[in-house]
C-alpha cells in the first residue's frame, strides 16, 4: 500500500449494457466494472487489485436517473450518492435512503459515488486492504482476527475465518425498504431481494455480494410498501464526514394505535452484510414505540453477538442505536 | 475577578504593526498560481521511486536489482551503500532538533537492517513514476525478520529485541556501556521532592498514554535535484529550512555545504516535519549516476509510514498542593518513543511539563527509547502535547478534590518574572498570569452551560519559541519599493509580518514591500522556520535592515544636499533638514535620487542568539458527550494566548486556531496503528482520522500582549504553543460531562464508550 501509481490496464467504455455484459463475459475474473470509482481507484492506486481490463460503465444511459413505477421506484446503478440525497421523491416516500445517502462519505465523494457502487464496495478491513494474502484475498489466514490483531472495527456476528464488516450506508436502508436488486447478464435480468443480494464468509469468502464475474447489478427497486412509513438512520463514526460507520442502523416503522404494526430494521458495521435485527422485528410487533419496547429490542439485538478483542464497545453501541430506532423512528 | 484591559493588553500606538494588510502571497494561493514542489519540472527530468521494507524488524540478507535493472526505461537504481560510508562522528542540525549523521544515513536508505514499515530500502529513476514503480516490483529482498517492538513500556524491559547492537544507553550525563533500547535518560531536580510531598495536603499520581501521530502537513514530500557540469549540485524542494537540508545533504553525500544548493518551493505545510531530509540525498545520488534532473514525490502513504511523526508517550505524574491551592511538588516520569533511531522530544516536554507553574520542589525522569517506528519529527511545540495532557489532568484533579477554581489555581501558582523552570531556566518578564486573569474576565468561562452530558474544561500550555540566526537583505528601488530578501521559509504568513516590521520603521505602505523568499546561495544562513521563531528573529533582523537603509538614505541625502548627516532627520516618511525647511523629500522621492547620490541602497541585517520570548496559551473547551455512542462533540472553543506582540493579529489567530484544531484531532481521532508484525494498517488520510471542518466549531481566540522585553516590537513565537493544551482541556471537559477520567490518546468513540460502559458497572462483558 505503498503507491500512487496505478498499473497498467484496457479500458472499455461500452455505451449499452450488452456492449457491457460481452466484455464482461470477455474478461471474466481479469474484468472490472467501473461505476464512480470511489473504491475501485483506491485498490487500483495500492495496487492490491490489478485487473486486465477495465469496463467503463459511465456512458451507459439506461444505467442513471430515478423512475417512478407502477408500484414503487427503481433507481439506476449509476446514480449518485447525490442525486438520491437531493431526490424529491426518494425524501417524500422513502427518507430513510435519502438520509442514509448524505451520511456517505463527503459531498465531493457523493457527486461522484453512486448507489451500486455503494452497495457492491468491498469490505475496509484495513489487513485485506492492506493488500495481505488474506482469506478474503484467497489465502488461507486471517491477520485481524489473532491475538495482537486490531479488530475494534470488525464484525460482532457472522464470523467466519474472515471478521470483515459491511462498510455502506446504504446497504442497511435498502434491507429496511424491502428493495430488490436487478441483476442482469448474458442469460438475461433476475431480481434477487436487497437483504439476499450480501453475503457472508460462510457463503463466499471472496465475494461480499452475489454478483459473479459477469454480472452487473442494473438497478434497485424500492416497492411503495414502506413509501411515507415512520423511518430511522444513524451513523456513527469517529468524524462527522469522510469516515466509514463504526455501526450504523436503518428503520422502516408503521405503526398503527400507537402500536408497532409492522417493522425492518437492519444494522451495518457489525456482520459482513448489512444485518436484518428480525429478532428485534419480532420483539417489537404489537408494541408501542417506547422506551420499554426500546429496551427489549435492544437486549434482542446483540443476543449471539461475539466481541472480539477490540471491539466490545460496539455491543452498547449497537444498542443504543437500536433503541433510538425504536424509540425516535 | 474583575480585571482591566491594560493588564494584558500591550501598547498599541504602530501604523503598520497591528493592521491586516492583504498578504503578499495570498492571491497566488487562493488561485492557484504559486508554485510547490511537485509543481516544478526541469525538462528532461527521471522520476524517481523508493523501495520501502514491508517488514517493521528485519534483517536485510540480500538484494538484487538486477532484474529491475533490465526494465527499459530504468536508468538507474541506488542502495544504502551508495551514500557515503567513511564519515566522520558528527550530529547533524535538524532545525529544531539534531541527529547523529550515521543514523540520518541509515534513515535515508537503509544498511543491513530495517527499523520500520516503510523505511527505505533502494530506489530506482526511470523515464516515468509508472515505470519507476513497475520496476519496484523486480527488486528482490530477502529479509530475515525479527520481532518488532511498538511500544515504549516494552522497549525498556530487559528482555526486550535490540533495534541496535551498538546504541549504548547514556545516563544521568554518562556514557554507559549497557546495550539498550534507551538512548538516553535525564534528570531534572528543584529542591526537595520528599519534603515537597510532604508538605502537601493532596498528592494524586496518575498514569498516561498517548498515540503516535502525525503533522498531516498536505503538501507530500517532494524533490527535484540536478547536478550542473562543474559539480555543483541544486535541490528544489518543499521545506521549512532549506539550510537545514543543505547541510544533511552534504553530510549523506559526503560534499561541502558550498557544493550544494537548496532553492525551496512554496510549502503546505511542515508543522515541523520538514527539516530532515528523506528522498532528497536518494534523488541526488540518482541525478548524479544518471546525469539527469530527478524528481521524487512521496505518496500519502509514504509520507505517514516513513516520515513525521511525533512520538507516543508512557508519562507518569504526580502532584502535591495544599489545601489552600498551592503547588508544593511535582514529580514525572516521561518515556517518549524516540522511533527507530534517538532524538524524540522528551527533553523539550521535560522542559515544559511544568513550566506554566511556579513549584518549589521538583523532579524529572525523561526517556529517549527507540521503537520499531519511523523516526519521530518535531511537530509543534514537540513534545508538549504529550506532556501537559497528564499535567493539566492531574491539577484538573487536584482543584476538584481541593474544590477550587481551576483558573483561580492556575492564577494562584502561575509562573511569572524570576520564576525558576524545573529545567533549571529562569523566566524573564512573560504573561502566563496576563492569560490565566484573560481566560477568567471571556464570557465563555461564565457561559451557562445547559443540557446534559455536557462539560467544560481548561488546560494551560507553556513552550520555549526559539531565536536563531536570520539574514534580511533589502533593496531600495528607484520608484521607492523595497526587495526585500530573506531566507524563511513562509508557512504562516511570515512574508507578509517580516515585511510590516520592516515597513513601519521606514513609515512605508506594506504594498511598497515587495518580499522575496531566496534560496541558500543568495542569503546569508538563515535557520529553518520552526520554534516560532520567523517574525520573531526574522522580524527583526528586518527591523535592523531597514535602520540601516534609513541610516544609508540620511547619508544620501546628505550628500544630495550638501549638508552634514546630523542636521538630517526621518520623520513621517520624510527626510528633512532641521536647519534649513525647504530641504525635505519622501522616502521615494530620495529613492529616486540615490542611485546618482552615492549609489544603490542595500539595507542588510545577520542576527543570531537572540533570547526568545516564551509563550503560554490557556484553552476553554465545552463538550457535549453522547452516552449511548461514545461520541465527542466539541461545542465551544476559546483559546487564549500571549503573543508578546501580534505583528499580523489575524495570522496570529490563524496559527492559535490551527493549533487547537491539530490538538483535538490528536484528543478525539488521530493516532497511528500498527498490527503485531509491526505493519502500519491505517496510513491514508482515510483510516488515519484527521478531523474535518464539521468535526469543529469556530475556534474562538484571545490575544494576549505581553510584550517581550527582548524584542523591538515585543514578540513572542506564536505557531506552537495552541496545541498543548487541547487534549487535555478535552479530557478535562469530557470529566465534567459524564465523571470518566481518560488517560489515554485519543479519546475516541470506542474507548469513550469502553469507560463509560465500566464506569457504569451494569454491563458485564466489556472487553478491553
Amino acid at each position: 500500500m505503498l503507491r500512487d501509481m496505478m498499473a497498467n490496464f484496457e479500458l472499455y467504455q461500452p455505451t449499452a449494457i450488452d456492449h457491457a455484459l460481452n466484455l464482461m463475459n470477455r474478461y471474466g475474473d481479469d474484468g472490472w466494472v467501473l461505476a464512480g470509482g470511489q473504491d475501485s481507484f483506491d485498490w487500483f492506486k495500492d495496487r492490491a487489485k490489478k485487473p486486465r481490463a477495465v469496463i467503463d460503465i459511465n456512458g451507459i444511459d439506461d444505467l442513471h436517473g430515478i423512475r417512478e413505477t407502477a408500484d414503487g421506484i427503481e433507481i439506476g446503478a449509476l446514480t449518485t450518492l447525490t442525486e438520491i440525497e437531493t431526490s424529491a421523491l426518494i425524501k417524500e416516500k422513502y427518507g430513510v435512503l435519502a438520509d442514509a445517502a448524505r451520511h456517505v462519505a463527503s459531498p465531493q465523494i457523493r457527486n461522484a459515488g453512486t448507489i451500486g457502487g455503494n452497495v457492491c464496495q468491498d469490505t475496509r478491513c484495513w489487513y485485506y486492504r492492506y493488500g495481505l494474502d488474506c482469506y478474503r484475498a484467497g489465502g488461507n489466514t486471517c491477520y485481524a482476527d489473532t491475538p495482537e490483531g486490531i479488530d475494534r472495527e470488525h464484525c460482532l456476528f457472522g464470523a467466519d475465518r474472515c471478521i470483515a464488516v459491511s462498510p455502506s450506508d446504504t446497504a442497511p436502508a435498502l434491507v429496511a425498504l424491502d428493495a430488490r436488486m436487478v441483476v442482469v447478464n448474458g442469460d438475461g435480468e433476475k431480481e434477487v431481494q436487497a437483504e439476499d443480494f450480501f453475503i457472508g464468509p460462510d457463503v463466499d469468502i471472496m465475494r461480499m455480494t452475489i454478483l459473479q464475474p459477469g454480472d452487473l447489478l442494473k438497478s434497485i427497486v424500492i416497492p411503495n410498501t414502506w413509501a411515507g412509513a415512520r423511518f430511522y438512520f444513524e451513523k456513527v463514526a469517529e468524524r462527522n464526514t469522510w469516515d466509514f460507520a463504526l455501526v450504523n442502523i436503518a428503520a422502516a416503522m408503521k405503526v398503527d394505535n400507537n402500536a408497532i404494526s409492522d417493522i425492518r430494521i437492519a444494522c451495518g458495521g457489525v456482520a459482513c452484510v448489512p444485518l436484518r435485527l428480525t429478532v428485534v422485528e419480532e420483539v417489537v410487533k404489537g408494541s408501542p414505540p417506547n422506551g420499554a419496547s426500546a429496551d427489549l429490542a435492544a437486549s434482542a439485538a446483540t443476543r449471539g453477538a461475539t466481541p472480539l478483542n477490540y471491539n466490545g464497545f460496539k455491543i452498547p453501541l449497537m444498542e443504543s442505536l437500536v433503541k433510538r430506532a425504536i424509540r425516535e423512528s | 475577578m474583575a480585571i482591566k484591559k491594560e493588564d494584558y493588553l500591550g501598547i498599541e500606538n504602530y501604523k503598520v504593526v497591528g493592521t491586516r494588510p492583504i498578504r503578499h502571497d495570498g492571491t497566488d494561493k487562493v488561485t492557484g498560481r504559486a508554485v510547490y514542489g511537485p509543481d516544478f519540472h526541469l525538462t528532461g527530468s527521471l522520476y524517481g521511486k523508493t523501495l520501502r521494507s514491508p517488514h517493521g524488524h528485519a534483517r536485510i540478507k540480500s538484494i538484487d536489482t538486477s532484474k529491475a535493472e533490465a526494465l527499459p526505461g530504468v536508468k538507474a537504481v541506488v542502495l544504502g551503500k551508495d551514500l557515503v560510508q567513511n564519515y566522520e562522528d558528527k550530529v547533524s542540525d535538524l532545525g529544531e532538533s539534531s541527529v547523529d549523521l550515521r543514523f540520518l544515513i541509515a534513515n535515508v536508505l537503509a544498511g543491513d537492517k530495517v527499523l520500520y514499515d516503510g523505511h527505505a530500502i533502494a530506489a530506482i529513476a526511470a523515464t516515468s513514476a509508472h515505470i519507476a514503480e513497475e520496476a519496484l516490483n523486480l527488486i528482490e529482498v530477502e529479509y530475515e525478520t525479527l520481532e518488532p517492538v511498538l511500544e515504549v513500556r516494552r522497549a525498556m524491559e530487559d528482555d526486550a529485541p535490540l533495534l541496535h547492537d551498538d546504541l549504548k544507553m547514556r545516563s544521568l550525563g554518562e556514557e554507559t556501556d549497557q546495550a539498550s533500547n534507551i538512548a538516553n535518560h535525564f534528570q531534572h531536580k528543584q529542591g526537595d521532592i520528599e519534603k515537597g510531598f510532604e508538605e502537601a495536603d493532596i498528592v494524586i499520581e496518575r498514569e498516561f498514554a498517548t498515540g503516535t501521530v502525525h503533522q498531516g502537513y498536505i503538501e507530500p514530500h517532494n524533490v527535484t535535484a540536478h547536478w550542473t557540469e562543474n559539480g555543483k549540485l541544486t535541490i528544489w524542494c518543499s521545506t521549512q529550512g532549506p539550510f537545514e537540508v543543505r547541510g544533511q545533504v552534504a553530510d549523506v553525500l559526503g560534499l561541502e555545504v558550498g557544493d550544494v544548493r537548496v532553492i525551496p518551493q512554496e510549502i503546505g505545510g511542515g508543522f515541523g516535519g520538514k527539516f530532515r531530509v528523506y528522498e532528497e540525498p536518494t534523488a541526488a545520488l540518482l541525478a548524479q549516476k544518471t546525469g539527469k534532473p530527478v524528481k521524487m514525490v512521496m505518496s500519502r502513504t509514504e509520507v505517514l509510514k516513513a516520515t513525521g511523526p511525533t512520538p507516543a508517550s508512557y508519562i507518569k505524574v504526580k502532584m502535591g498542593a495544599t489545601r489552600d491551592g498551592m503547588l508544593t511538588a511535582a514529580q514525572a516520569y516521561m518515556a517518549y518513543e524516540a522511533g527507530a533511531y534517538p532524538g524524540s522530544a522528551v527533553g523539550a516536554g521535560a522542559g515544559c511539563i511544568f513550566s506554566p507553574y511556579s513549584i518549589p520542589n521538583s523532579l524529572i525522569d525523561g526517556y529517549d527509547v527507540v521503537v520499531n517506528k519511523p523516526q519521530s519529527s518535531a511537530y509543534r511545540a514537540p513534545g508538549a502535547t504529550n506532556a501537559a495532557f497528564a499535567s493539566e489532568t492531574v491539577i484538573d484533579e487536584i482543584c476538584e478534590q481541593i474544590g477550587i477554581d481551576p483558573l483561580e489555581f492556575r492564577l494562584k501558582n502561575a509562573s511569572k518574572e524570576g520564576t525558576r523552570r524545573a529545567d533549571g531556566p529562569v523566566f524573564l518578564r512573560i504573561g502566563q498570569e496576563e492569560v490565566v486573569k484573560a481566560a477568567l474576565a471571556h464570557p465563555h468561562y461564565s457561559a451557562p452551560l445547559e443540557g446534559p452530558n455536557r462539560g467544560r474544561g481548561v488546560a494551560a500550555g507553556f513552550w520555549f519559541n526559539g531565536g536563531g540566526t536570520s539574514t534580511v537583505v533589502a533593496s531600495v528601488n528607484p520608484d521607492g519599493t523595497v526587495a526585500l530578501v530573506e531566507g524563511s521559509a513562509d508557512i504562516g504568513g511570515t512574508r507578509t509580518s517580516v515585511a510590516m516590521q520592516f515597513a513601519e520603521v521606514l513609515n512605508l505602505p506594506i504594498e511598497d514591500i515587495k518580499p522575496n523568499v531566496t534560496d541558500t546561495d543568495t542569503i546569508g544562513q538563515t535557520d529553518g522556520t520552526g520554534g516560532s521563531r520567523v517574525t520573531f528573529a526574522t522580524g527583526w533582523a528586518s527591523y535592523e535592515a531597514a535602520q540601516d537603509v534609513k541610516r544609508q538614505m540620511i547619508e544620501r541625502a546628505a550628500t544630495l544636499w550638501e549638508i552634514s548627516k546630523d542636521d538630517i532627520v526621518f520623520e513621517d516618511g520624510s527626510f528633512r533638514s532641521k536647519s534649513d525647511a525647504s530641504k525635505s523629500m519622501t522616502f521615494k522621492e530620495l529613492a529616486g535620487r540615490v542611485n546618482r547620490a552615492g549609489g544603490p541602497v542595500v539595507g542588510r541585517a545577520a542576527i543570531s542568539g537572540k533570547q526568545a520570548g516564551p509563550a503560554f496559551a490557556l484553552l476553554i473547551v465545552d463538550v457535549e458527550v453522547d452516552p449511548d455512542t461514545g461520541k465527542v462533540d466539541i461545542l465551544r472553543a476559546t483559546i487564549v494566548q500571549d503573543a508578546g506582540k501580534a505583528i499580523y493579529p489575524g495570522y496570529v489567530e490563524g496559527q492559535m486556531q490551527g493549533g487547537v484544531v491539530q490538538g483535538i484531532g490528536w484528543a478525539l481521532s488521530e493516532e497511528f496503528v500498527y498490527n503485531d508484525q509491526g505493519v502500519m494498517v491505517n496510513a491514508s488520510f482515510l483510516d488515519y482520522r484527521m478531523p474535518t471542518t464539521l468535526d469543529m466549531p469556530m475556534i474562538e481566540t484571545v490575544i494576549v500582549e505581553v510584550p517581550n522585553p527582548g524584542h523591538p516590537y515585543g514578540v513572542r513565537g506564536v505557531g506552537e504553543v495552541p496545541i498543548v493544551p487541547p487534549p487535555a482541556a478535552v479530557a478535562n471537559a469530557i470529566y465534567r460531562a459524564v465523571g470518566i477520567r481518560l488517560n489515554e490518546l485519543p479519546m475516541s468513540p470506542s474507548r469513550v464508550l469502553q469507560a463509560l460502559w465500566k464506569a457504569d458497572g451494569s454491563h458485564g462483558q466489556a472487553a478491553d
